[in-house]
């Protein structure tokens, strides 16, 4: 549980990055300035971008953390991202999180819905919804 | 019979700032100007918080959680913010000063929605009725140790 699936390398030699279909492509943040500037560049597209809000003991959080790799296998053209809210503090504090886990939905850089709580069938919902 | 408020049995008193928190927990020998989110909380308050998870759910007639790693990460959630704060804050929830929160109460373990409602979000104490709701309101040091392994 919690461990992190990276991309691999083709077996080819070279340093093609292949994601493999099952694996998942959730990135996580650690540095603002990192998350700022990747920001600015996801909201000049149209893509659907999802924020996984995480803490390190939340329970609930880490149960979440399958769910949104499974999600990010079936759901190519939406963006997942994971942010733990003691590292970007001001991340989670200019999107008003506040219970967690909470799944802020992105569109062009506006938040346009929030999911609050362990509700893979809600949030899987609302991704279909907004992902088009 | 006792009420469900009526559980404060880990309760210790809120230090504030490093030196007296240094003089409560071991591990803060080693962070003296840095709470870090993510080391391991000190196996004492690990224990204690464990005992009390167990009596509060027995009392609040609640079950841990059917995948008992997320109650293993949650009581050790409660017992670094034990060792960090003084208290055993949330650990599901982002708070704009820990501290002061700690001090509050109102998210102290078992927090006043639990207590009123039995709402837990973190899903430490589920009534029978949720889905995630398993048969156990005990759950061993060993089984903490070994669901919350290689975190």
């Amino acid at each position: 549980m919690g461990a992190n699936q990276s991309a691999v390398y083709a077996s080819n030699g070279s340093n093609e990055v292949v994601m493999p279909k099952k694996s998942g492509r959730v990135l996580s943040f650690h540095s603002s300035t990192k998350w700022k500037s990747h920001f600015q560049v996801s909201k000049e597209t149209t893509k659907l971008m999802v924020i996984h809000f995480t803490a390190a003991w939340c329970g609930p959080c880490r149960m979440m953390d399958p769910v949104l790799r499974d999600f990010s296998a079936t759901y190519a053209d939406v963006e997942f991202i994971k942010i733990d809210v003691d590292e970007l503090e001001d991340v989670a504090r200019e999107y008003a999180v506040q219970a967690l886990p909470a799944f802020i939905l992105i569109k062009k850089g506006k938040a346009v819905d929030k999911v609050v709580g362990a509700e893979k069938i809600t949030l899987q919902k609302k991704i279909e919804k907004y992902m088009n | 019979m006792r009420a469900i408020q009526a559980s404060t049995s880990y309760s210790t008193p809120i230090h504030f700032g490093p030196p007296s928190l240094a003089a409560s927990s071991p591990r803060y020998l080693n962070h003296r100007h840095v709470i870090s989110a993510k080391g391991e909380p000190t196996e004492k308050s690990v224990e204690i918080m464990r005992k009390f998870s167990e009596q509060y759910a027995r009392r609040s007639g609640t079950y841990f959680c059917v995948d008992k790693s997320v109650t293993s990460v949650v009581i050790k959630g409660l017992a670094d913010h034990k060792d960090t704060l003084g208290a055993p804050l949330c650990p599901c929830r982002h708070y704009d000063d820990k501290a002061a929160e700690a001090v509050q109460g109102f998210w102290n373990c078992p927090c006043v929605p639990m207590r009123e409602r039995k709402e837990c979000h973190c899903m430490l104490f589920l009534t029978s009725d949720n889905d995630f709701a398993g048969q156990d309101q005990v759950i061993s040091l060993e089984e903490i140790k070994e669901t919350t392994a290689g975190m």
